[in-house]
């Protein structure tokens, strides 16, 4: 079953803000692909060929000029108002690569946002967040504030944000392209255990060959279009070459 | 090249400043309009008792702006060269030298300075102008035309170069001690705040201080009393918020259930919390200056209409026991349908004063009370229109008295008193010349004739022993110039208009000639009528200047409350543009926002009400030391004034709330 299934998406800005013309920057020009339940997804392509514009549409944040994207097989264009934000809360968790964190929280007060917007119980909410930072090795961290963390903690802090209230789906947004290698790959392995123990679907953007090759299929995208789709087939160092490879391509 | 860039990266950001510099624009044409006030109010006044507390009013409101407009400038424009220093670490990080980074910030701050200054110094003469004209066309009587004085422009000058140079220089040694870095990190990290226990104690002593504050301004019982009160009320208040504020934040951290519901609108307040605390009191200061302070002093003014219920008698005169003026007066009566009393009387002449003088005879008959005077005992009557006759009097009164004595002198005002009423003469009149100094046996307030004047002490009544008041009534009778006979008169009110017309031309022909305080005749007759159209338009004229630093505190205050969430904008923005990745809903963003937006100024809003109803109550008692007794009105007023204030304020609020709403909205694409 699809969690995600995007038809024909096209995504223009527009240069006046009054009428279309030939000059908006199209950044999609028709992308379709769908994502499985449980399914790791990686996009791929140069700065500007319209990757966070996808993820963006694909999390409701930005509104499609034109296509379709079903979410659970309802069509995303129905969804608005405190619907849409339900969604969001609890369908959909974001990790950002800048991290998002709000230093005037707690690291606990920062995992529990999401519960805390949908009005969870408190003791409830402790406990998730508790639980989550420990199993991502940040337990001892959850009453300092985000200033106070290295990178990769700080991601990891997000990354239980975005499991607190077990969404359907991820969107990572270069988790790793703020991080040194060594953070970058505790980052990559926190996702890859969410996509192998919780079985959750995760879609994610990413320069990184390395970081992409735990995906289960790669979108290359080039000019705001596919150019290719890669599925991993054998183990991950031979995705890995395949995808570096391509990479000249791009 | 570098240069260009520069400067296109300020054309860039300068809608980010924009508001910046009009915080300072208006900081500084409030300066040059409450200096300009203060100037043009010593030379202005044309009436010397009106005088005194008008400056008193322009320098306490004139101390105040000056204050807040300091405050203002310098959030304004220590925001600004953050915003500029962080802008700037682009070039220091590719080589730019630190010195020269320097160089072109400061050139850029004390440009916009200069450029700020100007424009702040021509509004400024633009509204003091406007302020002026419209005094002088509303009240030719109080205020002539006066040009402003260069004094004032260099006063301004002065004034704001001050304040342009201190936060520069602050800004700059702090950026020097604490690395470049934390100006890239400001405003992430979380401001201490006092949570432990041990600081109970401060609040305890704010506590303390509002009460000393409270007290010292009830009893004026310092010599700068009045001035000690206000700083003891606000920075009372200062000490509660900040300790008590952080120790009551830090227990609602700890009930979980309430501080994670309301988690994201308390953040600010938790975040932010030592630059909250001082945008509280500014906000205060402001805030309570015009709830309490102006508001207080409207309240006592108002109503201005109706004034003539508190003269018991349509006219008074002082003149002479004569057949004459006798056959006159009883003509005058019986033609007009009137009533005249008449009591025996002297002039006594006080320290630059004159008073009336009665026996204790007709004392008795006034107040149905025997007061068994002896020798050089006196009672002295302290007149007051809004009190009850025979109040107890413990303050006013004494000030030129010295362990219950006063220096008195029985007869009109003459030259030959210069030396002893004077104040240039420096006469140790209180504690050494017993020749003239009478024990004050008792003070108190009265209205048994009325009171025509207003804000200095003449006219008021000095009751002597039976035996000292005959003396010196039959020595002073022989003088042609003293009158020694009270007249009281009461007119129908369909003849009180002829009947006091007809007494004025007696008086101006017959009347005594007392030259003595004054070049002019002294006035010796009363027309309740005629004084009560003055005393009217002098109440409006105290009414403009009050409401002029009400709205002018208003206005700023609101302002204050502008210029800090533009500020925030931003911060806002990034906020919220997060929050709804997160799935924040409408309902849940609006009311969030509501809090964030709101609820510093609130709690001052809070902070305020309370203090300045204690205000209220504080100015009734030390109203009635002094005699005056103010009825529930005071009240009503004070109460009607505030909630005025208040509900601009939460107006401005909402407009606010709603601006960064749509701002917000903006960022959001869906």
């Amino acid at each position: 079953m699809s969690v995600i299934k995007v038809e024909n998406l096209i995504k223009n800005y527009k240069k006046s803000t009054w009428k279309e013309s030939e000059e908006d920057v199209k950044v999609l020009k028709g992308i379709s692909f769908q994502a499985e339940q449980g399914e790791f997804v990686g996009i791929m392509g140069k700065s500007g060929c319209g990757k966070t514009t996808l993820l963006k549409n694909l999390g409701m944040i930005d509104k499609p000029t034109n296509g379709k994207i079903q979410f659970a097989g309802e069509d995303t264009d129905s969804l608005y108002g405190d619907k849409l934000a339900e969604i969001r809360n609890q369908k959909i968790g974001f990790v950002f690569q800048d991290f998002y964190l709000m230093d005037s929280l707690s690291v606990e007060e920062n995992i529990m946002l999401p519960m805390i917007l949908k009005k969870s119980p408190v003791k409830e909410m402790q406990k998730k967040a508790k639980n989550l930072a420990e199993q991502f090795e940040i337990g001892k961290l959850l009453q300092k504030n985000p200033y106070e963390l290295s990178g990769g903690e700080r991601q990891r802090v997000a990354i239980c944000r975005a499991l607190i209230n077990d969404p359907e789906l991820i969107l990572a947004d270069e988790p790793t392209g703020n991080l040194d290698s060594h953070s970058g790959q505790l980052v990559i392995d926190t996702l890859n255990r969410i996509h192998m123990e919780y079985k959750k679907t995760i879609i994610m953007v990413t320069h990184d060959p390395k970081m992409a090759s735990y995906c289960d299929r790669i979108l290359l995208l080039k000019d705001g279009k596919i150019l290719e789709e890669m599925k991993r087939v054998k183990e991950q160092e031979r995705f890995y070459f395949r995808i570096l490879g391509k990479m000249a391509d791009l | 090249m570098l240069y260009q860039i520069i400067l296109k990266n300020f054309k860039s950001s300068w809608k980010n400043y924009f508001v910046y510099f009009t915080g300072n624009i208006i900081g500084v044409a409030e300066f040059f309009v409450f200096l300009g006030l203060y100037s043009v109010s010593k030379v202005i006044m044309k009436d010397a008792s009106a005088d005194f507390g008008t400056i008193q009013d322009v320098m306490f409101a004139c101390i105040l702006v000056c204050i807040f407009s300091v405050a203002i400038m310098t959030y304004s424009m220590q925001k600004f060269m953050r915003l500029r220093l962080r802008e700037y670490q682009l070039f220091y990080v590719l080589g730019m030298k630190r010195r020269k980074m320097y160089g072109m910030i400061l050139f850029e701050y004390f440009s916009g300075c200069l450029g700020t200054l100007f424009a702040g110094m021509l509004a400024g003469r633009l509204m003091l102008g406007g302020v002026l004209k419209a005094w002088h066309y509303f009240f030719p009587e109080y205020i002539r035309r006066v040009p402003i004085t260069v004094s004032v422009y260099m006063d301004t000058c002065k004034l704001s170069v001050a304040v342009f140079l201190a936060v520069a220089f602050s800004l700059l040694v702090w950026a020097d001690n604490h690395g470049l870095q934390d100006l890239m990190n400001d405003g992430k990290k979380k401001e201490k705040k006092p949570q432990s226990r041990k600081w109970l104690v401060f609040t305890v002593a704010g506590v303390l201080l509002i009460a000393a504050g409270y007290w010292i301004y009830a009893r004026y019982s310092l010599d700068y009393g009045y001035l000690y009160s206000h700083l003891f009320l606000n920075f009372g208040t200062f000490f509660v918020v900040l300790f008590g504020g952080g120790i009551l934040l830090e227990i609602l951290h700890k009930r979980r259930k309430f501080y994670l519901k309301h988690l994201l609108g308390l953040n600010g307040l938790y975040s932010r919390y030592q630059s909250n605390m001082l945008f509280f009191l500014m906000i205060f200061t402001v805030q309570f200056a015009a709830v309490g302070y102006c508001g207080v002093q409207i309240a006592e003014i108002l109503p201005i209409s109706g004034q003539e219920k508190y003269f018991p008698y349509d006219a008074v005169w002082m003149g002479k026991d004569t057949g004459e003026n006798q056959n006159f007066v009883n003509q005058c009566v019986k033609e007009y349908k009137g009533s005249v009393k008449k009591f025996p009387m002297i002039r006594v002449s006080g320290y630059s004063v004159e008073l009336v003088g009665i026996s204790e005879k007709t004392y008795e008959q006034l107040s149905g009370k025997q007061v068994h005077l002896k020798n050089k005992e006196i009672v002295y009557i302290q007149n007051e229109y809004k009190t009850y006759n025979g109040k107890k009097v413990t303050m006013g009164a004494m000030d030129y008295g010295r362990k219950g004595y006063t220096w008195l002198m029985p007869g009109s005002f003459d030259k030959g008193k210069d030396e002893y009423v004077s104040p240039e003469s420096n006469h140790p009149i209180a504690s050494k010349d017993w020749d003239h100094l009478y024990r004050m046996k008792r003070i108190e307030a009265g209205n048994w004739f009325g009171k025509y004047r207003i804000g200095v002490e003449a006219e008021n009544v000095v009751v002597f022993s039976e035996n000292y008041f005959n003396k010196w009534h039959e020595k002073l009778k022989k003088e042609k110039e003293e009158p020694d006979l009270l007249y009281l008169f009461s007119f129908p009110d369909r003849t009180e208009k002829q009947g006091t017309k007809e007494l004025q031309k007696y008086v101006n022909k017959y009347g005594n000639q007392d030259y003595g305080l004054t070049d002019e005749v002294q006035k010796t007759l009363y027309v309740t009528a005629t004084f009560v159209t003055e005393l009217e338009k002098s109440l409006l004229f105290q009414l403009s200047n009050k409401a002029f630093f009400f709205l002018a505190l208003l206005v700023s205050g609101n302002f204050a409350l502008f210029v800090k969430t533009a500020s925030e904008l931003p911060d806002y923005r990034k906020r919220y543009e997060f929050l709804s990745c997160m799935g924040i809903t409408k309902k849940m963003k609006k009311r969030t926002l509501a809090w964030e937006v709101k609820l510093l100024p609130e709690i001052t809003a809070v902070a305020v009400l309370l203090l300045s109803a204690g205000y209220v109550e504080m100015e009734k008692i030390r109203e009635s030391y002094l005699g005056v007794v103010h009825g529930k009105e005071v009240w009503i007023y004070w109460g009607c004034l505030s909630a005025g204030y208040i509900l601009l304020t939460e107006v401005m609020l909402e407009l606010l709330k709603k601006w960064v709403a749509k701002r917000v909205e903006e960022g959001n694409r869906r």
